[in-house]
């Protein structure tokens, strides 16, 4: 596909010289929502930050709208319409709302009405300093801002962490709305299966820093004992379709081949 | 009370020009997170350089208008280049070499100014209107007002500026958060450098406005700086109108204390004149009250810091090195001719206070400044010695030994003073320190010398005559004599031996781990706060010495030898040498003032002793950016690095092996379990709260003898507070006990010490130390007493138990190499080791399997389950479910900071409620999938 937004091939890339993903590939196209899924410590954090800049490979290709962007810095992904909504939420706790939405490079205006539109409850907030908000008001906030720079590629770091469900269900529609809407693309990091699917297109799975499923979000909700036994680390879990047997033999806990 | 309110406001002038310092340091800091020490030296460029365009020095002569215009441009352009050339190549680099950076400008600076205009006070033009007006009947300047007024302007203008501009909004995002910042498309490099424009025209202006006030030198303005951090501490680096008002009034405060000086009642000196140094001692004091109110931590930016601090090799061999310095010494002393002699002597002085910043700098990891002001406090003790007691007590080395025990009680009392303080704040109290000494203590004529300096009474030892003066002349017979030389020779050989002691045996280690990572050293049992102190104190007796030396080799002790400005130039040559090795402190004393190479330099070359003052500061910067290691360290670097390619690849062979059979017979740090079933960890009710949030609710846990127990749960549940808690690394209410001990209100070292053993997340090895070095360090536990004893004797190396865990965990062949040679994997092993090696009670793990791929993360459950067989019981956290429920006896998971449940593995696999903790879905749908199997 050689319209697809954002293309990466052979990802290897960690911390201290450490490889935490290793031969990671995956693509976005325009207006697609593709949710990236798996354990925690599986190297979805990882992935993100390498696509936004923050933690450059250890090998492999990026490539945005076509570009290769290996040698382009945080910032200069960010201009370019990259916008990555960290674990942290990225939020500035000494600003208040409405400063989040006049902050910006030189020249970018994010659309502050939009945001609003979207999430009605941040304008009453406007004047409250950010470190104030409670955590689902700050992830609004996270959100309402990154949709507000007009991105051409969203990346979207466990929006659910910390939040309530009901809160949660409440924002990943918005941001499916939006990717429909203006055509961006959307990379979602989730730990909780069910909500990132149900506003996905396609998905993949992440263990042990190795894209271990690939599949459309249709196809994955309906094998749910695939996605159990690769969340509950089970080892037989393999690229494509895993063999439904893997759940019906043992009854015993799986123990690994330990002596 | 007129004249009072008369010295107040002739106080407003000088106190303009610490408070234009200090908004020039708050927006360095809000700009880029350097603490630019410099900056009261660029307020001083300003203002030479607007001198030399007033008068003829240039060959032309501009007025005022223009002059300051183009000053003003000068600066703006300085600003551009220090921070493209200096600060922005260190962006990465740790907070301490950021400020050794801007240390090393502050000597540029200094130095340059001396040496192009030479050391004469200058008269400065002044620029604001020189009418007076009058004030109940005294007649004061007006300018003292208008510069305090465009002081409160400008800062006006600053929070202005910052509050309601892009400009402002951008940078105090970028200062809270870098990283962030970038995500947003913002250029944390390009703010800085528009910060530090700003800072250097705010501060270069005033310091024109101000210079005709106070004096044109090199000295004076630059160190304005002091009085400057103090605001600038008080207003926490963030705040304009306190840093202004608080530099006002620092500066009224100076002025009150001269007048009170000239009343009847002060207390005044031998010659009657008022104490000198009440000012520099103030300023002192408010740093400290500062440090102490704001805390000794300040903001941190959320920055990536990628490099880390030199390394600290371990020497091997002592004795033969030894003794070769000692025959070339001994040899050269006796040929050299007099004035190469003295500056020999001058150099091997040079090497003992560099001994000290080896100690400090290099070991512990603290950039001190006073070093040198100890080595004065050593000094003038002898020569009250000397001049007060007289008899034995001003003999050799009774009066050595005392001046250096003085200088270590002095030392430790700012260390203690201190020990909350670290890092970049450490810097500022000790330069303050030092500039107190100076004026407060070595000034003073009932206690220092004043400013002509006292005598000291030669060393002789039985008879023997031990002083430069004694009568054995050397080939060319002429003073210093090379006995005196001999005497000092030995001193330093002794001293270097002591200094690579220190480095082998375990206080060195121990001071590396506490270096390398505070938070693991605790872990693992290590006492910071006295390891910090040994070295402090270590560092202050070294420079006691070589204070009570240096006042034998000039015969008297004053002042202007113990100086701020020459701890500088110490510190520079130290860096430059190689801070971390004795071999660098030799490089250093070569360059030190009088030393060696300053000598050749004049002797051949015709060159004064500022420029080795200003190369010193160039050669600090260069050195931080391109090679920190110094000269030594990197000679010491390629002859290492051969001997670990050697060591890691060693390393991979034994890993790419098929994996080992059992040892047989190997002594395993295995304790028969004293009751199968005995509850080792028992804790109840454990809550913790961070703000407003609930991290952890009453939650229950135990460990039993031979026990795996594994904690487990979504992102955000709280396992690892739950750790950090029972550890002692963040508060909690609950009672944790082990083996029936209660844990509680205990620090994390001391918990350690009682046999809780945990490792972390981000594995936190100390990179300065080999990985039998790590285990050592963990391992090892003296007294006071029998550290004392080794560290002047032959060094422990390891303990059988730490021998016994390397090869628990497979890690035997690469014991010599270090942390960042290993594999991911073999890290995380060496991690375990290290807490296994304590011979703990419990051992706690923090995701010990996070990055590993699926072969390590095999290989390290079967080494956990081969360490609980051992005998020691294991509390594991862990996100790789297949590893935490194949191995553990026993399960605990937590959602939101609750336990949801707890069992067996099998169990709690099938328990929905754990399921839909981890799969956020509706558990009904799943159910029936997982009850068929």
């Amino acid at each position: 596909m050689t319209d697809a937004l954002l293309r990466i091939e052979g990802l290897t890339a960690g911390y201290d010289r450490a490889a935490v993903i290793r031969d990671v590939g995956l693509t976005v196209g325009q207006g697609e929502v593709v949710a990236l899924l798996g354990a925690n410590g599986a190297g979805k954090t990882t992935t993100l930050r390498v696509i936004s800049g923050l933690v450059r490979p250890l090998s492999g290709n990026i490539a945005f709208a076509g570009r290769d962007i290996a040698r382009v810095s945080p910032t200069q992904r960010a201009r370019a319409g990259i916008v990555h909504v960290p674990e942290g939420r990225g939020l500035f706790y000494g600003l208040t709302v409405a400063e989040h939405f006049r902050l910006g490079f030189r020249g970018e205006r994010p659309d502050e009405n939009t945001a609003y539109e979207y999430f009605p409850k941040l304008r009453e907030l406007r004047m409250r300093r950010v470190g104030l908000l409670s955590g689902g008001e700050q992830q609004m906030l996270a959100v309402a801002r990154g949709l507000a720079r007009r991105p051409r590629l969203l990346l979207l770091d466990e929006l659910s962490l910390g939040l309530a469900p009901v809160i949660v269900e409440a924002l990943l529609p918005v941001v499916h709305r939006y990717a429909l809407d203006s055509g961006c693309g959307v990379l979602l990091v989730e730990q909780h299966i069910q909500l990132a699917l149900e506003i996905a297109d396609r998905g993949y799975v992440l263990s042990h820093g190795e894209i271990v499923l690939h599949e459309s979000a249709k196809a994955m909700q309906a094998d749910r004992e695939l996605l159990i036994s690769s969340y509950l680390g089970e080892r037989q879990v393999s690229i494509g379709h895993a063999a439904s047997t893997s759940q019906g033999t043992a009854s015993e806990s799986r123990e690994l081949p330990i002596e | 009370m007129r004249d009072v309110l008369l010295f107040a406001a002739l106080g407003l002038g000088a106190g303009a020009l610490i408070a234009s310092i200090a908004l020039g340091v708050v927006l360095i800091y809000r700009g880029s997170g350097v603490i630019n020490v410099a900056t009261g030296a660029i307020a001083m460029l300003a203002a030479y350089i607007f001198w030399a365009l007033r008068t003829d020095y240039l060959g032309f002569q501009l007025s005022t208008a223009p002059a300051f215009v183009v000053t003003l441009a000068c600066m703006a352009a300085f600003g551009v280049l220090i921070e493209l050339t200096i600060f922005r190549p260190l962006r990465n680099a740790a907070p301490l070499a950021k400020l050794a950076a801007s240390l090393g400008l502050l000597l540029v600076l200094e130095s340059g100014m001396i040496v192009i205009f030479g050391n004469s006070l200058k008269s400065a033009p002044s620029v604001l209107p020189s009418d007076t007006v009058s004030i109940f009947d005294r007649v004061v300047p007006v300018d003292r007002f208008l510069l305090a007024g465009i002081v409160i302007v400008v800062a006006a203008v600053l929070a202005a500026l910052f509050r309601w501009t892009p400009f402002g909004l951008s940078t105090r995002a970028a200062s809270e958060n870098e990283a962030s910042a970038m995500l947003a498309g913002l250029s944390p490099s390009r703010l800085a450098v528009a910060n530090t424009v700003l800072a250097s025209v705010v501060a270069g202006g005033l310091g024109v406005l101000v210079a005709p006030l106070i004096a044109l030198d090199a000295q004076t303005l630059a160190f304005q700086v002091v009085p400057a951090l103090a605001a600038a501490l008080l207003a926490g680096f963030t705040s304009f109108f306190i840093a202004c008002f608080a530099g006002l009034a620092i500066g009224v405060m100076q002025a009150l204390l001269v007048y009170w000086g000239t009343q009847s009642w002060f207390p005044s000196d031998e010659g009657g004149a008022p104490i000198r140094g009440l000012p520099e001692l103030f300023v002192f004091l408010v740093i400290v009250l500062a440090l102490f109110l704001r805390g000794a931590s300040l903001p941190g930016r959320g920055e990536l810091v990628e490099r880390r601090l030199p390394a600290v090799p371990r020497p091997e061999r002592l004795l033969r090195p030894t003794a070769i310095a000692a025959v070339v010494g001994v040899a050269c002393l006796i040929a050299f001719p007099f004035d190469f002699r003295q500056s020999l002597i001058n150099s091997l002085l040079g090497v003992v206070i560099c001994l000290s910043l080896v100690v400090i700098v290099g070991f512990v990891g603290q950039i001190s400044v006073v070093q040198l002001a100890l080595a004065g406090v050593a000094g003038f003790t002898m020569s009250h010695l000397t001049t007060d007691v007289g008899g034995i007590w001003a003999e050799f080395p009774i009066s050595l030994l005392i001046g250096a025990a003085t200088a270590t009680v002095v030392g430790l009392l700012i260390a203690v003073s201190a020990l909350r303080v670290r890092g970049v704040s450490l810097v500022v109290v000790t330069l303050a320190a030092a500039v107190a000494l100076e004026q407060f203590g070595f000034l003073n004529e009932r206690w220092g010398g004043g400013s002509t300096g006292s005598p000291i009474t030669p060393p002789k030892l039985g008879g023997l005559d031990l002083s430069p003066q004694a009568s054995f002349r050397g080939l060319d017979d002429k003073i210093p004599s090379p006995v005196f030389g001999f005497l000092v020779l030995a001193a330093t050989l002794a001293l270097c031996m002591l200094v690579a002691n220190v480095r082998r045996a375990s206080l060195g280690q121990r001071m590396l781990a506490v270096r390398s990572n505070e938070r693991a050293a605790a872990a693992a049992g290590i006492n910071v706060r006295n390891t910090k102190l040994a070295g402090f104190g270590i560092a202050a007796f070294i420079a006691g010495m070589a204070g009570a030396l240096y006042a034998y080799n000039f015969g008297s002790v004053s002042y202007s030898r113990f100086g701020a400005l020459t701890a500088l130039g110490l510190i520079a040559f130290a860096y430059f040498g190689g801070i971390t090795m004795v071999s660098g402190a030799v490089l250093a004393g070569v360059g030190a003032t009088e030393g060696l190479f300053p000598h050749a330099f004049d002797r051949w070359l015709g060159l004064s002793g500022n420029w080795a003052l200003l190369i010193g500061g160039f050669a600090l910067i260069v050195t931080l950016l391109v090679n920190p290691e110094g000269i030594a360290g990197t000679g010491y670097k390629k002859k290492q690095q051969k001997k670990r390619r050697l060591a890691a690849a060693t390393a991979a062979d034994a890993r790419s092996a098929a994996p080992a059979p059992p040892q047989p017979e190997v002594a395993r740090p295995s304790r028969t379990p004293r009751q199968t079933g005995a509850v080792v960890l028992a804790t109840t009710g454990i809550s913790v709260s961070f703000g407003g949030l609930r991290a952890l609710d009453d939650v229950e846990l135990t460990v039993s003898e031979g026990q795996l127990v594994g904690l487990i749960g979504p992102n955000g549940a709280g396992k690892t507070t739950f750790i950090d808690a029972i550890s002692g690394f963040v508060p909690y209410e609950g009672r944790v006990e082990l083996d029936g001990r209660q844990l509680d209100g205990l620090a994390a070292h001391a918990r350690a010490q009682r046999g809780l053993a945990r490792t972390w997340q981000s594995l936190e090895l100390f990179d300065d130390l080999s990985v039998r070095e790590n285990l050592a360090v963990a391992s090892y536990r003296p007294s006071a007493w029998s550290t004392a004893i080794e560290t002047l004797s032959r060094p422990v190396g390891s303990t059988e138990a730490a021998d016994a865990a390397l090869v628990l965990l497979g890690l035997d062949a690469m014991a010599d190499a270090m942390p960042e040679d290993l594999p991911q994997g073999q890290r995380k092993l060496v991690g375990i080791a290290r807490a296994l090696a304590a011979e703990p009670r419990l051992l706690c793990l923090d995701e010990p399997a996070a990055g590993l791929d699926t072969r390590e993360s095999e290989e390290l459950a079967r080494h956990l389950r081969e360490v609980v067989d051992a005998g020691t019981p294991m509390l594991l956290v862990d996100h790789d479910m297949g590893l935490v429920l194949g191995i553990s006896d026993y399960v605990v998971v937590l959602e939101f900071g609750q336990v949801i449940a707890h069992g067996p593995p099998d169990v709690v696999r099938r328990d929905p409620r754990v399921i839909s903790a981890y799969l956020g879905g509706a558990a009904a749908e799943l159910e029936p999938v997982i009850d068929a199997s």
